[in-house]
């Protein structure tokens, strides 16, 4: 029997059919989570979450582990030594402070998930990993494990990092210290945005364009407005503009201005320039602050405008959009580009194509790009595409597949 | 400040925290804080520089006050 370890990530189902179709049902899909596992089994694969292994003595062993590194973050804390090296790398007062007296509270929050996890892997012993993504502090680990035990790691990133002003400059930013050992990217700039960096941190991996599997379904597409527009509620005669909101990652420097918040503002006084469009706005998958999200609602219904706000239907938003906003370079634009029937604009990043329009947040000028956009057809879209995603010919679920199954080792 | 140093400032900032977390700091604890090959500070990095960039922050915004 095989045993693969997946992170949670619906993208991953198909992906699991074939290499479970392939390999005859011999394989058991190991994951971190109890409800990803019933997802799993739902479609008729075998599959175990982890936290079935920490029994008593597993869990004995991982707060053994977890207390022995608290302890010694601990010791280093009381004799300053935190505070000393922060303070001779650069730090400021209060970071150097705030790390000497807090890292080892911090860490225990974290540790003993961790060392759980640990455990678990090496009672599992997989053939091979797969992830989402190979930097937070769940999947790094796992990663590391793998690199460590030599076993094969494929991260099949759940997003294309775009250039982007808030991320700064290659290594100012966590996305930048990858540790799988496989990754699976979606077009040529994703490769080389990896290559660039497993080169500076000196580290080993194989990186293959596949596409990725997320864009599949918008290979060939065929965008129905009259649909959307009813399934949406909107006139299928007026012109429709979508805008994307993106959200705030405090791991870099885009969480530590107000950005975000401008750029909406700017939104919502263009749409009180032009009653003739339909708006929407949308929220990012990943933005579970249900605070801001209110409070986004609330500042749009104080427009006294018909402002839709909805945080799902993507495809459908993007079959009748005549223009699609986002906030910096988001990877909702190259959704978009497959779909091909919006005008692309963006606020607050260097355009990632001479195709998308490049603002910044000013009504003024959203206004104007509004206007010319519904002049002008959208462009082709082909070289957008090609640069990020392999022509998106739909067969990355089909490729990345494939590559597992080479991974895995061969059963005489 | 600038828009453009400011954005600048936080970047060299970025990169100074990301250096101590996933360098200096490992190298201080060694094998203390590795198990089973899995380096436990760079691993928690993702957590650990949120934090640190708000305690930046604070620091920052209280300095501005102070001075205003």
């Amino acid at each position: 029997m095989h045993n693969i370890f997946v992170s949670p990530d619906q993208r991953f189902l198909p992906i699991m059919r074939i290499v479970n179709d392939a390999l005859h049902n011999d394989v058991v899909f190991w994951t971190l989570t109890q409800d990803f596992c019933e997802v799993i089994k739902n479609v008729d694969l075998k599959s175990e979450c982890i936290a079935s292994l920490i029994d008593a003595p597993a869990r004995n062993d991982a707060t053994r582990m977890a207390s022995a590194i608290v302890s010694n973050i601990s010791k280093a804390s009381q004799r300053n030594d935190i505070y000393n090296v922060a303070k001779n790398s650069g730090a400021t007062i209060a970071v150097a402070r705030w790390l000497n007296d807090n890292l080892d509270t911090f860490m225990y929050n974290s540790v003993p998930n961790i060392a759980a996890i640990i455990v678990s892997l090496n009672k599992i012993k997989p053939e091979l990993i797969i992830v989402h993504n190979d930097v937070d502090t769940v999947m790094k680990p796992i990663c590391q494990w793998g690199r460590t035990h030599s076993i094969p790691t494929l991260h099949v990133p759940h997003a294309i990092y775009l250039p982007n002003a808030g991320r700064g400059p290659v290594m100012s930013d966590i996305h930048d210290f990858a540790m799988a050992t496989h990754v699976a990217a979606g077009g040529p700039f994703q490769a080389n945005w990896y290559k660039e960096r497993y080169d500076l941190l000196k580290l080993g991996a194989q990186i293959r364009i596949t596409g990725l599997p997320q864009y599949d379904r918008l290979a060939n597409v065929h965008p129905d407005r009259e649909r959307s527009c009813k399934l949406l509620s909107l006139d299928t005669r007026k012109p429709i503009v979508v805008y994307f909101p993106s959200w705030s990652q405090d791991t870099n420097i885009l969480g530590c201005h107000n950005g975000l918040e401008e750029a909406f503002a700017a939104f919502l006084e263009t749409t009180k320039r032009l009653p003739e469009c339909q708006f929407i706005f949308s929220a990012h998958p990943n933005d579970r602050n249900e605070g801001l999200i209110k409070q986004r609602i609330e500042q749009a219904k104080a427009t006294g405008m018909p402002i839709l706000f909805c945080p799902g239907h993507l495809d459908v938003m993007l079959s009748c959009a005549d223009v699609a906003i986002s906030y910096g370079n988001s990877n909702v634009l190259l959704e978009a580009a497959c779909v091909r029937t919006a005008r692309l604009i963006e606020i607050g990043d260097p355009p990632i194509a001479p195709e998308v329009i490049a603002l910044g947040a000013n009504p003024d000028e959203i206004e104007a790009a509004i206007r010319t956009s519904l002049r002008q057809s959208p462009p082709n879209y082909n070289g957008l595409i090609n640069k990020y995603l392999v022509q998106n010919g739909g067969t990355a679920t089909r490729k990345i597949s494939d590559w597992i199954l080479s991974l895995l080792p061969k059963v005489e | 400040m600038s828009e453009d140093n400011m954005l600048q400032e936080f970047s060299d900032t970025n990169q100074i925290h990301l250096m101590l977390i996933m360098d200096k700091l490992p190298r201080l604890f060694g094998e203390a804080t590795i198990i089973d090959g899995v380096n436990l500070i760079e691993c928690a990095a993702y957590d650990i520089i949120q934090h640190i960039n708000h305690a930046f922050l604070n620091e920052r915004l209280a300095g501005e006050l102070n001075n205003a």
